[in-house]
């Protein structure tokens, strides 16, 4: 079980909610998020929520503004501020985590669901702002 | 379902080209897959007709078998990257060693002190600072693995073997906890 789902919304209005199965609409071998990054460039909001937790989080793919729970925050290093007028593209990925024993049945799992974006500046480097849920 | 994971060991004499073990448990349709993974006197998977590793005791001055274990990724994602494994918590008795390796090379497993595995795994350390784990759809034994796949596949193989002194005590070793880590979507 996922204890966080992603819903991606778009600039037409459409939103892939993803499910428990987890598969794409278009490709059985592939997760949802595939069907995602296929319409990376519409791509216009990007958030987690869960029936395990109250909070939700998300980020604007247009302004790079984050949210927990409707409260907007940025996500950057002082020094280098997110570039302006860039496209940013989605991050999604869960970070998981296996610890094991000579039982392998005893195997604890964790996992950390990473949200966020990255982009390229002006100099081609490119910069990611990202935060984990656990 | 999002990637499904199962652990998988190879065991007993190498064989094909590339090598690969005569076992090979939980690799493409079989499902025996390994549900202990002891170091023992013994080159075999319990979960597929093996021996308990209280049945195959390693006696102090000797080493373990080999172990060549691997993760096996199926179901439905988009990419399974970034592989990192460590030894994480539990701390060995005076003269046992952990020695691993992350490899794409498998031999026939022995007891005899297996050179190839050039890491000290004795010591506890965070997952951050693991070895890299590469992947392959083909197998463990993929002499070009990849950072990441997008279709089912495996890690490479994580070998491992216990190696002792004879002044390792008698009975169980302390409980070690092995990790694997990666990023899926």
């Amino acid at each position: 079980m996922l204890k966080y789902l992603f819903e991606a919304h778009f600039k037409d209005g459409s939103v892939i909610q993803q499910t428990q199965g987890d598969v794409s609409a278009t490709d059985p071998t592939k997760s949802a998020f595939y069907d995602v990054l296929q319409r990376q460039d519409d791509l216009k909001a990007f958030g987690l929520f869960s029936d395990e937790s109250p909070n939700t989080y998300a980020v604007s793919l247009e302004t790079g503004v984050f949210e927990i729970n409707g409260i907007p925050f940025a996500v950057q290093d002082p020094s280098r501020p997110v570039p302006e007028d860039v496209q940013k593209r989605i991050v999604y990925f869960r970070r998981v985590t296996r610890h094991f024993t000579g039982d392998l049945t005893e195997c604890a799992v964790d996992m950390l669901f990473h949200i966020g974006f990255q982009c390229t500046d002006a100099s081609g480097k490119n910069h990611q702002y990202t935060i984990a849920v656990e | 379902m999002a990637a499904t994971f199962n652990w998988c060991q190879d065991n007993g004499t190498q064989t094909g080209s590339p090598a690969h073990g005569t076992t090979q448990s939980g690799f493409s349709a079989d499902t025996h897959y390994p549900t202990q993974q002891d170091w023992k006197n013994a080159d075999d998977n319990q979960q597929n007709s093996g021996t308990a590793y209280s049945a195959a005791p390693i006696t102090a001055g000797n080493n373990s078998y080999t172990v060549f274990q691997y993760g096996k990724f199926t179901g439905s994602f988009n990419q399974v990257s970034a592989g990192l494994w460590a030894h994480t918590s539990g701390t060995f008795g005076t003269g046992l060693t952990l020695k691993g390796t992350v490899t794409s090379t498998y031999a026939t497993p022995s007891t005899t002190t297996n050179a190839s595995l050039t890491t000290d795994m004795t010591t506890a350390i965070s997952i951050g600072s693991g070895l890299t784990v590469d992947f392959s759809t083909t197998g463990p034994y993929d002499a070009s693995p990849t950072s990441s796949i997008t279709s089912s596949g495996y890690t490479q193989y994580l070998a491992t073997q216990l190696q002792t002194t004879s002044s390792a005590a008698a009975g169980d070793t302390a409980s070690a906890v092995l990790t694997l880590q990666y990023n899926e979507n």
